[in-house]
């Protein structure tokens, strides 16, 4: 064994040979594919250690105008999680001055807080900033004994470095590109389904001349976009049930003509419920405006929703207009609302034609997605 | 062409979650000749229909508000149905073997894309494949 009195090997790498050549060029191969810093600091550290037979290597980032000691590999326990100013310890300095330092002996050199090592084996170090054009980090390396640190050895550090440096920029570049490509597909499928929410309204379209098919095309296709507007803005899927009904039937309603009555006020919607509503809402109103309470001044519609157990119950009640009559076919109201039973909700979901007027009740999907 | 029952037409299981696009699909599947089993809007009422009859072919919608048609996939395999995905997803993007898979129909599905389908099952159904 070493003692600190000793002259340490001048050329550990030399010496040792081939052994470290494969070391050093595993460490770089598992660098080039790391994903993560966590993983770059696992392979980083123990890997110089080794290298250059210290007792224990650090690996410190850069934290604001902190060093955060955020990985190590030693013989006892030095700093791991801890927090220093940069001003106040030598990897602060390795970072400011952007260059590698060496201090053979800790206790006669001032820019150690001999505080901070007082508890810790340490007697001589190495340190060498991760990035020296802007550093993000520092590596050290410690010795438990007093010791000249050779040139090759700081540079051996500093590759070390300088290789951990180019990982982190290469890992933080592939999440980006991850980033970058889940946000493209889920665009691609986003807008695939919007085309075929649309193409479905097309195909369930119908009218009588060119005008009338245009006119009741469009106002679905409103309908489906002003869905998506209230998605959009609700960007957790959360939305305020009343303001969410409120702009969905504000193209058919004046005044005093709607009367909300929401019992709950957020509520969780995905997309694809919020669209379900919104088409449902829009053929009732079209409906409604067409033949029922809102073709009239004096005709009122009240809205009530309901968050229950299972889904949303929404109910739709006509009173003032003219007498209503069941439609000689289904229209798309009709079969939307017949359909919601495909959910399974167990609500009602009916529309009776009342002397006072249309009423329909209806349970929708609610919260899951 | 088909090799299809006696008044022509394939029992087809249809899984799809969104109420507009499950009428639609409907409506077209039964415009070709077939008739359809569901709409099951989740895994669990598909499981339900598949309780009581075993259909000829199946048509599967991928996300059920936040549940998966893997399932039900799996069940069809088991039992020798026929089926597609019918999803937004391009087929390397299913997380779920059941579903990767198997033949992916691509929304939105055009009026061929779903009769060539249809024709599929039918030959599927047929034991022609």
């Amino acid at each position: 064994m070493e003692t600190s009195e000793q002259i340490p090997r001048r050329f550990p790498l030399v010496a040792r040979g081939a052994d470290e050549t494969e070391t050093f060029v595993a460490v770089i191969r598992r660098l080039s594919r790391a994903q993560s810093v966590k993983e770059i600091m696992a392979v980083a550290a123990p890997a110089a250690r080794q290298l250059l037979a210290a007792d224990g290597i650090t690996f410190v980032l850069r934290d604001g105008n902190r060093c955060h000691y955020a990985d190590e590999d030693a013989i006892s326990p030095l700093w791991k999680g801890k927090r220093f100013p940069m001003q106040e310890c030598i990897s602060g300095w390795c970072m400011m001055h952007r260059r590698a330092t060496a201090i053979p002996d800790i206790y006669q050199d001032r820019r150690i807080p001999e505080d901070a090592y007082r508890p810790t084996f340490v007697r001589s170090l190495a340190m060498a900033p991760v990035n020296k054009d802007a550093p993000v980090g520092a590596m050290g390396a410690y010795w438990a004994e007093r010791r000249q640190v050779a040139s090759n050895e700081l540079d051996l550090l500093q590759a070390m470095a300088d290789a951990a440096s180019l990982a982190i920029s290469n890992a933080e570049l592939r999440s980006k590109d991850g980033a970058a490509d889940h946000l493209r597909r889920d665009n691609a499928h986003r807008i695939k389904n919007i085309f075929t929410m649309a193409l479905a309204l097309v195909n369930q379209t119908s009218g009588g001349n060119v005008e009338e098919y245009k006119k009741a095309l469009t106002v679905r296709l409103s309908a489906l976009e002003r869905a998506h507007a209230v998605m959009f803005e609700a960007e957790t899927g959360t939305v305020n049930l009343p303001n969410m009904l409120n702009q969905l039937l504000a193209p058919y309603t004046s005044g005093d003509q709607l009367c909300l009555q929401c019992e709950t006020d957020q509520v969780l919607l995905s997309a694809q419920e919020a669209t379900d509503l919104a088409l449902i809402l829009n053929e009732l109103a079209s409906n409604a405006i067409k033949y029922g309470a809102l073709s009239i001044p004096e005709g009122q519609v009240t809205v009530s929703c309901r968050a229950e157990a299972r889904g949303l119950r929404l109910s739709w009640r006509e009173r003032g207009g003219p007498k209503v009559e069941p439609p000689s076919r289904a229209g798309l109201g009709t079969k939307l609302i017949g359909a919601i039973a495909i959910h399974d909700l167990g609500g009602e979901a009916d529309i009776r034609y009342a002397p006072s007027g249309l009423e329909c009740d209806v349970m929708l999907p609610l919260g899951k997605g | 062409m088909s090799p299809q029952a006696e008044d022509g037409g394939l029992r087809i299981l249809l899984v799809e979650d969104e109420v507009l696009l499950a009428i639609d699909m409907q409506e077209r599947v039964e415009q070709l000749g077939h008739s359809v089993l569901g709409p099951a809007g989740s895994s669990e009422k598909a499981h339900q229909l598949l309780d009581g009859e075993t259909p000829d072919g199946a048509l599967l919608d991928v996300n059920l508000l936040g549940d998966s048609s893997a399932s039900v996939a799996r069940r069809l395999a088991r039992k020798g149905v026929p089926c597609f995905v019918v999803t937004a997803y391009a087929q390397g993007e299913l997380s779920e073997a059941a579903l990767r898979d198997l033949p992916n129909l691509q929304k939105p599905v055009s009026d061929r894309e779903l009769e060539e389908a249809c024709c599929c099952l039918a030959k599927c159904a047929a034991g022609e494949e």
